[in-house]
């Protein structure tokens, strides 16, 4: 569809006014926000994400896609939400505890969002205990931690020994990520997955819950 | 994003400062002339001076040895107190570093104020107009931002004329810390902001990202006030009576994935005020340094096109190794760290093996100058980093 498209292009390009009168519009034309997310804000997210991780796109040009997608959004969600469409995962996003960065863990999010996934966000210096929270009240299947800091990446480890004492481990992969973190750390701790940027971010949440 | 002991990177708060996403850091910067001792530098061997010997690498000739300079977090010193160091000695000092600094208050002079302090934080607003939280332990030296003086293009405008070079962006006796720095046998640097780290924490990270695409001439005009502000000071100073042996300028432009924004960006908006400053610079005798953290080696055909003269510390864990890049570059720039913290807290093998691999190549010819791949952590051992510099002996000699 010629419309769905446009709008994926419009994210493309960041174009944040054009999205949103495309997706106002196509909902108008009573196009099902299932098919407008499908085949014009996930394939728009798609494209951004491979040329972040073929070096075209930089995080500028990702992050003004990814505000273009989330505006977008906004008018689709209650739609999506009337129309019992489930997302393909749910993830609990947050900053683990002590670590106040959130540039990075905003972009996963964005383009877990971009994606199809449902964003729990946490937001920053997370309790080990927010996230068992999250899986417990919000069934979170996939939690997403991020650290900035050598010396906060052991919360992260806290975190997975706390889903595990509520028994909670089986029912949520983790994965992580940030600036000091590791493949070799992520086996270390026992994670589920590990990314070295946003756009692998959507990959592995993808491989660790088989969607 | 981050000062260890080491460099002040005065100019982001309104105090001496380092780098915006190190504040703490050592890295060898001196604010006040009761801060500057004059401990030799020399060690057994040695026929340079700390300020010969790097002026000598920095112009890509064969010192006598390679320079050692280093940057040092606060909790790693406190450990090495613990550990033997003893309490009363300058880090810099007892570590023989060849490097000191000194910089100015950058910030757009706002009043600032303590909002909230507790026992784990303190949340204040700092003279850029940001507030920001931070921890008082560990994480303490990130600080997260909250709001900014600077939301919209106007407010950049109608702030702009503060960014202006005027004496008071200097310490009382900061003439005399010169004065006696220069009577050490260091290489003493003019330190200030390179265009863009001066910016984005006045705006915010995400914002400034966001103007890159739909305010470029916003941007572009921050990059020109922020190196017409280094330039500026650097001439006030002069007049004033102070002297330098060259200049090392912070300017972060990568992350660990790589540049945090696009060749293309770089060369429209930043690139160019990198240039003037550099021939500024030039014109004025100084050698350049610029510090950026990150995956920065796909900016380096621009940065050495802009004129910088040496690059600053190629962060390992971003994927920089001195041994690729020197094959490549090591012609037209020096290069100025890389040795991988991490391998600092392994064993003595690895120790070795890391400062043998890497400074046997990137000494040849001369054009490098020792350092960690950023700031030693509390994770290395006092015991460590004195066989890393035992290492640095045996295997920068030439």
């Amino acid at each position: 569809m010629a419309q769905l498209k446009a709008l994926a292009d419009a994210i493309i390009s960041g174009n944040r006014v054009k999205s949103v009168e495309l997706t106002v519009a196509a909902l108008k034309e009573g196009v099902p926000a299932k098919r407008i997310l499908d085949e014009g804000l996930i394939p728009g997210m798609a494209v951004v994400g491979e040329k972040f991780k073929n070096c075209e796109f930089y995080v500028p040009e990702v992050l003004v896609a990814a505000r273009a997608m989330s505006a977008s959004m906004e008018k689709l969600r209650p739609e999506l939400v009337a129309a019992k469409v489930e997302p393909i995962g749910r993830v609990a996003i947050g900053t683990v505890r002590g670590d106040l960065h959130d540039i990075g863990k905003n972009l996963v999010a964005m383009m877990l969002e971009g994606a199809g996934f449902e964003i729990i966000d946490l937001g920053v210096d997370c309790a080990p205990e927010a996230f068992v929270s999250a899986v417990k009240e919000k069934h979170a299947n996939l939690i997403a931690l991020s650290a900035l800091l050598t010396t906060t990446m052991p919360a992260m480890q806290d975190t997975i020994e706390a889903l595990e004492a509520a028994g909670l481990r089986k029912k949520a992969k983790v994965i992580i990520g940030g600036a000091p973190v590791t493949q070799k750390f992520a086996d270390q701790i026992g994670a589920d997955g590990y990314a070295p940027d946003a756009a692998s971010g959507v990959d592995i949440a993808k491989a660790v819950l088989k969607v | 994003m981050t000062e260890p002991e080491g460099m002040d990177r005065k100019g982001m708060a309104g105090k001496t400062v380092g780098p915006p996403d190190v504040e703490g850091m050592a890295p060898g910067n001196v604010s006040s002339a009761e801060e500057v001792t004059l401990v030799s530098s020399r060690r057994p061997g040695d026929r340079m001076t700390a300020r010969e010997r790097v002026t000598c690498v920095l112009g890509r000739r064969v010192p006598d040895r390679v320079p050692i300079h280093e940057s040092f977090w606060p909790d790693t010193i406190e450990r090495w107190k613990r550990e033997g160091l003893p309490a009363d000695v300058d880090v810099q000092d007892y570590f023989g570093t060849e490097i000191r600094g000194q910089g100015f208050d950058g910030s757009l002079q706002l009043p600032t104020e303590v909002l909230e302090e507790t026992e784990e934080y303190t949340i204040i607003r700092d003279a850029n107009g940001v507030v920001s939280k931070r921890f008082r332990h560990g994480a303490g030296w990130t600080p997260h931002w909250r709001e900014w003086a600077i939301r919209t293009p106007e407010d950049w405008y109608r702030l702009r004329e503060r960014m202006a070079a005027n004496p008071d962006r200097l310490e009382k006796d900061a003439l005399e810390a010169n004065r006696r720095l220069r009577e050490s046998d260091r290489w003493v640097c003019f330190t200030c902001l390179a265009p863009y780290e001066g910016m984005w924490p006045r705006v915010g990270q995400v914002r400034i990202f966001e103007w890159m695409m739909d305010e470029p001439r916003v941007v572009e005009d921050m990059c020109r006030a922020q190196a017409d502000q280094s330039m500026a000071m650097f001439r006030l100073m002069v007049e004033r009576g102070f002297r330098f042996d060259g200049v090392w300028a912070w300017g972060d432009l990568g992350y660990r994935a790589g540049p945090l924004f696009s060749p293309a960006v770089f060369k429209e908006l930043v690139g160019p005020h990198h240039r003037r400053m550099n021939e500024f610079f030039h014109e004025h005798g100084m050698r350049t340094i610029l510090h950026s953290c990150g995956k920065i080696a796909p900016l380096l055909p621009l940065l050495i096109e802009a004129g910088w003269d040496a690059i600053q510390p190629l962060e390992a864990k971003a994927d920089q190794d001195v041994r690729k890049l020197k094959a490549i570059y090591g012609t037209r720039i020096v290069f100025f760290g890389n040795i991988d913290v991490r391998m600092l807290s392994g064993t003595r093998e690895e120790i070795a093996e890391e400062i043998r691999s890497k400074l046997t190549v990137a000494k040849e010819g001369g054009g490098y100058i020792y350092h960690s791949d950023h700031s030693v952590p509390p994770t290395v051992s006092l015991d460590n980093y004195r066989f890393a510099l035992s290492c640095v002996e045996e295997y920068g000699r030439y």
